[in-house]
């Protein structure tokens, strides 16, 4: 709850135009920066991650803001164990031996860069209605962790 | 006389196939069945009858391990119950004027052993019932034989796993040194042969596509490598410790030249992703941010420094030399 209070207020006291890069943490300092959190339409955008424990394995993806303290779902692409989706990444430099290969590295400093589908869409919810984020939240691994979670809400016009 | 008739009558069944046995010295009664011989390791049916059947009382058959004083009883604690046989049958015996059936196996569990019989001399034993548990009159061994064809015991060899990092041969279970992020390259071979299974056994490191990485700059991490044996080698398995020290970050750049006049843009982070800041002395070249503008003179010599992450990696402070053309 701390972790999504923190990542929402991080946001709020950034004032930002519709056009500024967003970046947002969690309370282990991980960090993620889109280019901007306004869009009209469905698109791919470049996500950039920073400071992540690469000891730990994440899914970085499209989804509904859950209430506080919950997991985030529905997602777009659902979890992403398969490896690489458009809207689902599976980010672990020590996945276990089914998702080797499927799961993409760290880059050396617990970085990444990727991009992730968005769309106003997420199955039966719709985004104009709902809030919806790029969110990265721990993998299937440590599912329970919220401490790992952050949140950039994406909004559609 | 009898003992004569007894032993010619022994020697013409054995070469018709069928065994009859008779007690070495007491016992009068006979065991009547095909030889006990070349059994089935996994188990061997055999199906017999008792003639001269005793008037005293019933007979326990056992299947057990020859006693290891001659003369004396096995062992009851290395005995599987067989058969209990009586002259009329009932209370669960059977009947003496029956066929008497019981399968013998090369291995078998009592209450308190595992026996082997292709390790141990075993028999067929017969005794008095528990009318008449002190009575060896009627006590009779016949030892049986399995063959070994289909249960081989077969010796594996050792198998031995060699593992190298980097060229360098690892001891198992002696920590070596293993810096964040540090170029590996693991090599595994096995004495037999077989193929070598790597991973990474501890979560602070991660073991793929041939290298060992350490994902953080302290702690500890172990390599397992490990063989799944077969037919001719045991299965192997070793560790290898490492302990985990911080990481060198690099920049990605040597010395370098530029046009006088022109600028050259210097990389803004290390390969870890921390920030690089430029200094340099004298007029000759000029540093905003992480352009160099070569302004004066034949050169300069740039610093390059980026700060270090506890637990991590060690800072960077790096000197490069530029031509100013």
């Amino acid at each position: 709850m701390a972790v999504i209070l923190a990542a929402f207020i991080l946001l709020a006291l950034s004032p930002q135009s519709a056009t500024a890069k967003v970046t947002a943490k969690n309370e282990n300092g991980s960090s993620i920066s889109i280019p901007k959190r306004v869009y009209t339409k469905a698109a791919n955008i470049t996500v950039v991650g920073r400071n992540f424990d690469e000891t730990a394995g994440i899914y970085l993806a499209f989804c509904v803001v859950p209430k506080k303290g919950e997991l985030p779902t529905p997602c777009g692409g659902g979890v992403n164990a398969s490896g690489a989706g458009e809207s689902s990444l599976w980010i672990s430099s020590n996945p276990p031996p089914y998702g080797q290969g499927l799961a993409t590295e760290f880059l050396p400093g617990g970085r990444f860069q990727e991009k992730v589908r968005i769309a106003p869409q997420i199955g039966k919810f719709d985004c104009r209605k709902v809030r919806c984020a790029i969110t990265v939240r721990a993998d299937h691994i440590r599912g329970s962790d919220r401490s790992r979670d952050i949140f950039i809400p994406i909004i559609f016009r | 006389m009898s003992k004569l008739i007894r032993t010619l009558s022994a020697l013409t069944i054995a070469v018709s196939a069928t065994l009859i046995a008779t007690p070495a010295d007491a016992a009068t009664f006979t065991w009547n069945s095909r030889p006990l011989t070349n059994l089935n390791p996994a188990g061997t049916t055999v199906t017999g009858s008792i003639a001269n059947f005793p008037t005293k009382t019933g007979l326990y058959i056992f299947q057990c391990v020859k006693a290891q004083v001659a003369g004396q009883r096995p062992a009851s604690d290395k005995c599987f119950d067989l058969a209990w046989v009586t002259a009329n049958g009932g209370q669960g015996s059977t009947a003496a004027k029956d066929p008497i059936s019981f399968v013998l196996r090369a291995q078998y569990s009592t209450a308190t052993q595992k026996v082997d019989c292709s390790l141990e001399e075993c028999g067929v034993f017969f005794r008095y019932d528990r009318a008449a548990p002190t009575d060896t009159s009627a006590d009779l061994f016949l030892p049986i034989s399995f063959t070994q064809a289909i249960t081989p015991i077969i010796a594996k060899a050792a198998d031995s796993i060699t593992v190298t990092l980097n060229g360098n041969t690892l001891t198992r279970n002696v920590p070596i040194n293993l810096g964040y992020r540090a170029k590996t390259v693991i090599v595994a071979t096995a004495s037999s042969g077989l193929p070598v299974t790597l991973a990474s056994a501890t979560p602070d490191c991660t073991y793929a596509n041939g290298a060992f990485t350490a994902l953080k700059g302290s702690g500890v991490c172990r390599l397992s490598a490990t063989t799944a044996g077969n037919d001719t080698f045991d299965a192997a398995s070793v560790g290898y410790p490492f302990n985990l020290v911080p990481g060198n970050q690099r920049l990605g750049l040597g010395k370098f030249g530029v046009k006088k006049g022109a600028t050259r843009v210097l990389p803004a982070a290390t390969d870890f992703g921390s920030p690089v800041m430029y200094t340099t002395k004298g007029k000759n070249c000029v540093i905003t941010g992480n352009n160099l503008r070569a302004a004066a003179g034949k050169g300069c010599l740039i610093t390059a420094t980026a700060a270090g992450k506890d637990g991590m990696w060690l800072p960077l402070q790096s000197s490069i030399r530029v031509t100013i053309r």
